[in-house]
């Protein structure tokens, strides 16, 4: 038997609609996501900062929520697909409540569901154009892991996206172990993002540290890190070389 | 009618002759050769003494090793010295020329080199090529002035920094001075911050590798410490040299060396008679 493939012109139309409902750029985006796993759960920072291109139109996005009782999802990428994707999840939760069997979604339910999500939509090259990040604790076992735009899925024990991964990453390598408390924990993501601050032009100086244990989900108040710009050598760079700069 | 020729003196800068043929014979699908970079990461730091400069050793032609222990910090004058990140032809060419210049320039002015005049030389050419020799160097030293570290980009712009990081491993280095910096290091603070920055480079960025190379410089005195780490040794399977499996057992070895080593003692006492 022989397939054969309907070749119609008229689709020509329809498929010209379809290329321009495609993701192709973003447009307002996140930058990075921290997370780590500590000794009572998961610790997450991430900046509040939505970027326009090379304008920093938002200074007050939240790009990490609760999902459900157990999980929680931060974001880097295009904020309207975060915002979608919460909405999928808000659905997947509600369904899930419906059955009301006392039974929830654990992290490890909500990132499998995440990976199908994005390497579907990837597929059809459409993608959501974002790095989720997706951490939890559920009858003490605690979750980290990551997904990209093009549906690569892991867990670790830290993660780091967009910048992040070349500046934190290799601080976190350094760094982390296992059973940190809560304090060394904050200081260490607080370590990552003054990097981060340093570094990447589109980190803005208002960060939230969100906490995930067994208890639940809190999210810091917004706070801004302490810099440093004092070293002799910034205040007069050209003092030993007139005329460079 | 005498039909004289004139000598037009050499016109200076880049020469654009061959620019037009090059686009068409990119036109007509002609890929360009691949340069071998040397995908790096390269770090400098002033500490209270002088500077400290730091290279892996790792030389990549696209996803091949093709050097495991290149030599990248290039010496410029006994007082200053280079570390060179992009093209490795461009980046060893570049310094060696600029070297050269600053010995000729110390043998007729009769004073040592200073940074400045490297910096000057080496960002004039490198602007007069437009980017086209791709050297992104971290060049430091110590002259009459007190210590001087600035980096160069391929375009032909310089910073004076009191740290740096260049290279593909630049944000992985940049990270451990940003986290850990501090004004008034003592030398071997500095050199201990300088190998963390070059590690973290190694084991994280994937065109670093191999070893780490240090370069101490104050004032009157500089210390080339080649190989200063090997955090990534050759292993070798098992220490016999051998492996049987588990069921095999070994009843006796007898190891025969496949060369005869001689032994020669001294005997004091009587020389031998004439």
């Amino acid at each position: 038997m022989t397939f054969t493939i309907p070749i119609d012109n008229g689709d020509a139309v329809k498929n010209a609609e379809a290329d321009s409902q495609r993701t192709l750029y973003p447009y307002v985006t996140g930058t990075s996501i921290v997370a780590i796993k500590y000794k009572d759960g998961v610790l997450m920072a991430s900046d509040m900062g939505g970027s326009y291109g090379s304008t920093l139109r938002y200074k007050n996005i939240e790009r990490m929520k609760a999902i459900g009782k157990h999980s929680l999802l931060g974001a880097s990428g295009e904020i309207s697909d975060f915002q979608e994707i919460l909405r999928y999840l808000d659905e997947l939760v509600l369904n899930d409540n419906m059955w009301d069997d006392g039974n929830s979604l654990g992290p490890k339910e909500v990132h499998n569901y995440l990976t199908r999500v994005m390497y579907n939509r990837r597929n059809k090259f459409n993608p959501l154009w974002n790095t989720l990040v997706l951490g939890g604790v559920k009858n003490g076992e605690t979750y980290l892991g990551m997904v990209s735009m093009i549906g690569v899925s892991f867990e670790d024990n830290h993660v780091a996206t967009g910048f992040g991964n070349h500046l934190a990453r290799p601080i976190l390598r350094d760094e982390w172990h296992a059973d940190l408390s809560f304090e060394d924990g904050v200081k260490l993501l607080e370590k990552c993002m003054r990097v981060l601050l340093y570094r990447d032009r589109s980190a803005i100086n208002k960060l939230q540290i969100a906490k995930i244990t067994e208890e639940g989900v809190t999210v810091s108040q917004p706070y801004s890190l302490k810099t440093f710009w004092e070293f002799k050598a910034f205040h007069n760079p050209t003092a030993g070389a007139e005329g460079s700069w | 009618m005498s039909q004289s020729s004139y000598d037009v003196p050499a016109k200076g800068g880049f020469s654009f002759d061959l620019c037009k043929r090059n686009d068409m014979l990119i036109q007509k699908g002609l890929k360009s050769p691949s340069f071998l970079k040397t995908g790096t990461t390269i770090v400098g730091l002033i500490f209270k003494d002088g500077v400290i400069l730091g290279a892996d050793t790792r030389a990549t032609e696209g996803p091949i090793v093709a050097d495991k222990n290149c030599e990248k910090i290039h010496y410029m004058a006994p007082n200053i010295y280079c570390c060179g990140a992009g093209t490795a032809a461009d980046t060893e060419a570049v310094t060696d020329m600029v070297s050269s210049q600053l010995r000729l320039h110390r043998y007729q002015t009769g004073r040592d080199s200073r940074v400045i005049t490297a910096l000057t030389l080496l960002k004039k050419h490198l602007f007069s090529y437009q980017g086209h020799v791709s050297a992104a160097l971290v060049l430091g030293g110590v002259d009459i002035t007190g210590p001087h570290l600035h980096t160069i980009y391929p375009h032909g712009s310089t910073d004076t920094l009191p740290f740096a990081t260049m290279g593909s491993g630049s944000l992985a280095a940049m990270s451990v001075f940003e986290a850990k910096y501090k004004e008034g290091l003592t030398r071997d603070e500095g050199i201990k911050l300088v190998a963390e920055a070059i590690c973290s480079g190694i084991f994280n960025d994937l065109g670093s590798g191999s070893n780490v190379d240090i370069c101490v410089i104050t004032k009157g005195n500089k210390e080339y410490l080649r190989n200063y780490m090997e955090p990534n040794p050759r292993t070798y399977v098992s220490s016999n040299g051998y492996s049987f499996t588990k069921k095999t057992e070994v009843l006796r070895t007898k190891i025969t060396p496949l060369m005869e080593r001689v032994e020669i003692t001294e005997v004091t006492g009587e020389a031998m008679e004439e």
